[in-house]
């Protein structure tokens, strides 16, 4: 029954892209219905766990490939922390779907659009309630896969293929160094090969142990880390591989918040939170975990802050947040990375959605045509309003909570974290002003009739606007598994909260006194920042040096490998031997001259020779 | 008694003036002559095998050898003649048809 | 005795008579012919493929017709978990090439003639037990490629048929050597495969003699699987190739190469084996990334088939070079699903170059917004290709992946890098061919296939792909049993044993 939680959405994806493309409306409805079904049953879960936690973690499970000493499952894992990914996953997963539904309306590809998004669903539990490592690969592949097929929605253009494309690949990139820190964790787990698993519990007990024995060394672990670290990278568009995140905003944007703002990019952070047993063994792991996750951080938001795309501030803005989380576990603080997963879902879906709202209503993502929608669209204006100061953390929002538990790590371990991190709140709330300033304050700028959007777009709005709000009530941090005595309350707590208040609200009213009063057509801060503007907004040009590798190293290695093998296995191999064969016989052709003599001397020499030869060989 | 060796050095040596004779001789007719030697080589040293073993089967393949011998020279003399009257020339070197 | 294995035979063969019976004008009854002894092989393949007695190990479906008797040459047919599912392989792909053979105008009924010969070729070098006719129809494959492509290809025929008979019939010398070896040199002189093993088995070959007939065996059935530097007659003979004959050729008689080796060599020489595999596996990363990286820069799809079904063969070989019956299995499974790849891959290149005139990548763009299901089954095929989850390729790569690791650890690198290459050019391909704005050039055409009838060959495929992806166990157990009569799990564990860990 519980096999449901991932069946129901493939099943709907098999149904809809099968069966039922004709009718379009009914392809919304079975989508949201397939996922509606798992919320339901992790529901159901949920309460099972409260009422009798000790009955967990439960796992179910299938065996899959089971030969000469390969067992890989499929199977599903039940403990806190997939229980509450589980629900965001599906509950915001279902806001969006029934959103996708007024939003696509007039699209042709509708029924194609709930097709993927069922897939995409299922891939995503399949990934949140895996019990092993293999069955993880395999839906972060087909996620990957979906989002893949989603980016490249209206494949017509150009901009998006590309971008499906970039997407998919950078992704595999990351898979490259999964695939093998999975390969080495089992090979790992037992180097005398008698037990291997990949199982995340058989792992979790084998390999502390092992290192603990010194049957192996904290090395191996570090690499082993490394390379999962990868694949992560590649999923959480944390840096280097984070090019294709602001390039996705090509899809639609129920597609952005679905999958690059809650759920997809969110599991690289998960997989660190299942697989932290691997990381805490080593410290110079974490602190990679950290740098990486604190560097993407400030980086990303210091590009959105040049953007002009509404969505691709948004983006960055993702790929700041995830920053948060990553840098939140390479702490050691699994459980804040994980509130701060959580929360972010939601108030990202809500600004994703929201801004879907604006581009719906105006027809633009360029911040600078847009202007004072607060008349006309209230409600729109004031659920982004609570996604924004969600965003930036103010309190009491649920943001607020999360992010101060990441200060107060990032305070306990150094001043340089401390730093980057109250850094990127500064700037996250002075970017997100930004948008809010330019969008829906000061005078309109596009003369056209907007009106507010329909119930169907608004509702999940709404309700993704309590979650963000009061998410920060509902004690998640000690839902997600943390002792009480743990929390981090207290006067230091209330004096770091004092501090990043100030940051934040300094954000805020600079950004609005900058964008909020008078029309620009052109960013001011371009003016004012000069050439370090360009810098952000170019993205660092990480872009153009990605692109000189593959035009310029990558593809000319490629011709290279080409025109060596025209020399080698064509020219070499077959045109010259065939020239050689001819010139052989060109040569004894000279033999055949036509006169008889000769031909009656060539016999008598063989023979001559044939006689000796015996006589050699065979010593007669 | 002569030894045998004398004999088949006699018998050799006639093989390979025959030999020659095939290789270098331009009129036909002479190649022909050269094969009789070739023959009445061969046939000398069967006779001789024939007295060193003690036993008659050399001399009884001498006999059929003979008898091949004159039969195989009459077939080419026939050659000859025929080759002679269409290509009105019987120098060996002349007839290079089967030249590549 | 007859059994099921000597219908797969006897059904070619009549049809093939009845064929050459028919006026070369009839071309409908001619094609009808074609169809029926394809739909027909298909379904006995598929009946055999339900019915095998998954208990029973050793040869089943049994036919042996005597001819002669020393040497004991005699037509000696078998099924077993290891060629069962190649011979599903061989009839799906026979089947849906049949699909391709629409455009063939001129002397239609050579071409068809010919077309079943090459199947015949193939079933029978799978379903042989008898050496003398595995190099038999080894043989028919090698020649009827030269009148196949030299007279209905494109481009530059001649060359490429000379090029691609010359190389099939190299190979066919190499493992003739092996096979007359393998006659002439154990203790009792026997052509019966099954005998053969066994008594290899009891009493191997002196280490000096499996080293050379083993040496033979590799260079042989090496040349046919596109191992590096013999990766390249390949693809020049399916870009010049009928689609048809290039699904055929590209998606079975390369895997002839790789099941020849695990018959021959990995079976009945397995000492000279063990010590050639681990610098097989050091060479064939030529393959995984010096192809890969040539297949990158193709820029006509039939060439980038090519050469990405080179590269792929490596994985093939090497799962094969790990010498467990696990890599075997790997081998095998991605054996199976690349032939079936390949043969959807070409059937689209076919359909692309019939209503556009080209297959020059750069000259195509935006064919999925007319072409919906062709488009999704080209983009099924290359997801296929680049291993993602939910195909059989992925199953198969993923248990090679986990072999090699088990023998050579860091080597899997190679591997994964072809992995990684695969799907930049698949991708990239997708891209430029079906994605993006159409070109003003190619306004007015419509989708290609329309008519369920022509969407079967797809479904199928497809559905086989999708198939074993899901449960991979169903064919894996085949190969276990196929492979468990033999000595690979204990040569593997010694190799392991002796090679470096961490």
């Amino acid at each position: 029954m519980t096999s449901l939680i991932i069946l129901s959405p493939l099943i709907g994806f098999a149904l809809i892209s099968l069966f039922l493309f004709r009718w379009k409306k009914l392809c919304g409805w079975i989508s949201v219905g397939s996922l509606l079904i798992p919320f339901v049953l992790i529901v159901q879960l949920f309460m099972q766990m409260q009422s009798n936690p000790s009955s967990f973690p439960q796992v179910i499970s299938v065996p899959w490939i089971s030969i000469m000493g390969l067992h890989f499952e499929l199977g599903l894992l039940f403990d806190q922390l997939s229980i509450l990914m589980g629900l965001l996953v599906s509950g915001v997963g279902s806001l969006i779907f029934i959103f996708s539904m007024g939003y696509m309306e007039e699209d042709k590809g509708y029924s194609r659009f709930f097709a993927y998004l069922a897939l995409f669903a299922s891939a995503m539990l399949g990934i949140v309630f895996s019990n092993n490592f293999v069955q993880t690969f395999i839906f972060w592949e087909l996620v990957g896969l979906a989002s893949y097929l989603l980016i490249g929605f209206w494949f017509s253009k150009d901009s998006a293929a590309d971008a499906s494309k970039k997407a998919f690949l950078v992704n595999r990139v990351g898979d490259f160094g999964f695939i093998l820190g999975i390969l080495f964790l089992w090979f790992l787990s037992d180097p005398t090969g008698v037990s291997r698993t990949v199982d995340f519990a058989g792992l979790a007990q084998s390999i502390p142990t092992q290192v603990q024995l010194g049957v192996i060394s904290s090395g191996a672990i570090l690499l082993a880390g490394l390379l999962i670290l990868c694949g992560v990278i590649g999923k959480s568009a944390q840096l280097p591989l984070h090019v294709w995140l602001p390039d996705a905003m090509e899809g639609p944007t129920p597609v952005s918040a679905l999958i690059h703002a809650a759920t997809m990019v969110a599991a690289g952070v998960y997989l660190l939170a299942r697989t932290f047993f691997i990381f805490t063994i080593s410290e110079e792991l974490l602190t990679i975990v950290a740098i990486i996750g604190g560097l993407s951080a400030i980086t990303a938001a210091t590009m959105a802050v040049c953007q002009s795309d509404i969505k691709r501030v948004l983006a960055f803005s993702t790929m700041s947040q995830l920053g948060f989380m990553v840098l939140a576990m390479g702490l050691a603080g699994p459980v804040s990375g994980m509130y701060h997963l959580l929360t972010h879902g939601f108030f990202k879906a809500l600004l994703f959605l929201g801004s879907g709202c604006i581009i719906h209503a105006v027809h633009t993502q360029n911040l600078f045509e847009m202007g004072g929608l607060s008349k006309k669209m209230p409600i729109t204006t004031l659920t982004f309003l609570i996604g924004t100061l969600a965003l930036c953390g103010l309190f009491p929002t649920s943001g607020f909570f999360s992010k101060e538990e990441i200060l107060t790590l990032a305070h306990g371990h150094s001043m340089l974290a401390f730093i980057v991190v109250l850094g990127t709140t500064f700037l996250t709330s002075f970017y997100m002003g930004r948008v809010f300033s330019l969008t829906f304050l000061g005078p309109q700028r596009k003369p056209s009739d907007i009106h507010e959007s329909p119930f169907i777009l608004l509702f999940p709005l709404i309700v993704l606007s309590f979650f963000s709000i009061f998410a920060g009530f509902f004690g998640i941090p000690e839902l997600l598994g943390r002792a009480a005595h743990e929390s981090h309350h207290g006067t230091e707590g209330n004096f770091l909260a004092l501090i990043s208040t100030g940051v934040i609200l300094f954000g805020l009213i600079s950004s609005y006194l900058i964008y909020g009063r008078k029309t620009q057509s052109q960013d001011p801060l371009s003016k004012g920042l000069g050439p370090l503007y360009t810098l952000f907004e170019r993205k660092y040009f990480i872009d153009e040096i990605y692109n000189f590798y593959v035009s310029k190293i990558q593809q000319p290695f490629a011709r290279l490998c080409d025109i060596t093998n025209e020399w080698i296995a064509i020219k070499a191999l077959s045109h010259w031997t065939g020239i050689v064969v001819y010139q052989v016989g060109n040569v004894s052709r000279k033999l055949l001259t036509g006169n008889v003599q000769t031909y009656a001397l060539i016999l008598a020499v063989q023979i001559v020779v044939i006689f000796t030869l015996v006589v050699i060989l065979f010593k007669l | 008694m002569i030894p045998l060796s004398h004999y088949l050095t006699v018998a050799f040596v006639l093989f390979a003036i025959g030999l020659i004779g095939i290789f270098t001789r331009k009129n036909a007719i002479l190649v022909l002559l050269s094969i009789e030697l070739l023959f009445n080589a061969v046939n000398l040293s069967f006779v001789v095998f024939s007295q060193a073993h003690g036993n008659l089967e050399g001399q009884i393949v001498t006999l059929f050898s003979m008898a091949i011998a004159a039969g195989e020279v009459a077939i080419g003399l026939a050659i000859c003649i025929l080759l002679f009257r269409t290509q009105k020339t019987i120098d060996v070197t002349d007839f290079t048809d089967l030249k590549q | 005795m007859i059994d099921l294995s000597f219908y797969f035979i006897a059904i070619p063969m009549a049809s093939l008579a009845l064929m050459a019976l028919v006026p070369s004008s009839q071309l409908k009854l001619i094609k009808t012919i074609a169809w029926i002894s394809s739909s027909a092989c298909l379904a006995l393949a598929l009946f055999v493929l339900l019915k095998l007695d998954r208990t029973n190990t050793s040869f089943q479906f049994i036919s042996q017709l005597s001819w002669i008797q020393t040497p004991e040459i005699n037509l000696h047919l078998g099924v077993d978990g290891i060629n069962v599912w190649l011979i599903v392989l061989t009839s799906l792909v026979s089947f849906a090439g049949l699909y391709a053979c629409s455009s063939i105008q001129k002397d239609a009924k050579g071409f068809y003639l010919l077309y079943l010969l090459l199947t015949l070729g193939a079933y029978g070098t799978f379903l042989s037990v008898n050496l003398f006719f595995f190099f038999l129809f080894l043989e028919i494959e090698a020649l009827v490629s030269y009148p196949l492509i030299s007279n209905w290809g494109r481009g530059e025929k001649k060359f490429a048929a000379m090029q691609f008979t010359l190389y099939a019939i190299l190979a066919s010398a190499f493992v003739l050597v092996g096979l007359l070896g393998l006659y002439f040199l154990p203790a009792i002189q026997t052509m019966d495969m099954v005998q053969l093993g066994a008594h290899l088995q009891a009493n191997p070959l002196s280490l000096a003699l499996q080293h050379k007939l083993f040496a033979f065996f590799l260079i042989g059935f090496g040349i046919l699987s596109a191992v590096w530097p013999f990766h390249a007659w390949g693809p020049i003979g399916y870009s010049s190739a009928p689609t048809a004959g290039s699904m055929l050729l590209a998606g079975v008689l390369k895997k002839v190469g790789a099941y020849g080796l695990i018959r021959f060599g990995l079976l009945m020489l397995p000492d000279a084996a063990a010590l050639w595999m681990p610098w097989l596996a050091l060479w064939i990363m030529m393959n995984l990334v010096y192809v890969g990286f040539i297949a990158l820069a193709q820029k006509e799809l039939r060439n980038l088939i090519g050469y990405s079904s080179s590269s792929h063969m490596g994985f093939v070989i090497i799962g094969l070079a790990c010498f467990t019956s696990l890599g075997t299995a790997g081998a095998m499974l991605v054996m199976f699903s690349h032939g079936l790849l390949v043969a959807l891959l070409f059937l689209i290149a076919e359909l692309v170059e019939r209503k556009m005139g080209t297959t020059q990548i750069d000259a195509l763009g935006g064919l999925a917004i007319n072409w919906p299901f062709t488009a999704t089954c080209f983009s099924l095929a290359a997801l296929a290709a680049s291993s993602v989850p939910g195909f059989a390729n992925f199953a198969g790569e993923l248990v090679i992946l986990f072999a090699v690791w088990n023998q050579y650890q860091w080597l899997t690198i190679g591997v994964l890098i072809c992995v990684l290459l695969t799907a930049i050019y698949m991708f990239r391909a997708i891209r430029n061919i079906f994605f993006g704005p159409i070109k003003e050039s190619h306004q007015n055409t419509e989708e290609p296939v329309k008519s369920l009838f022509c969407k079967v060959p797809f479904l199928l495929l497809i559905g086989f792909l999708l198939l074993i992806g899901f449960c991979p166990t169903l064919a894996l157990k085949d190969f276990e049993n196929g492979l468990t009569q033999l000595k690979i799990i204990e040569k593997g564990e010694e190799l392991k044993t002796n090679s470096e860990l961490i």
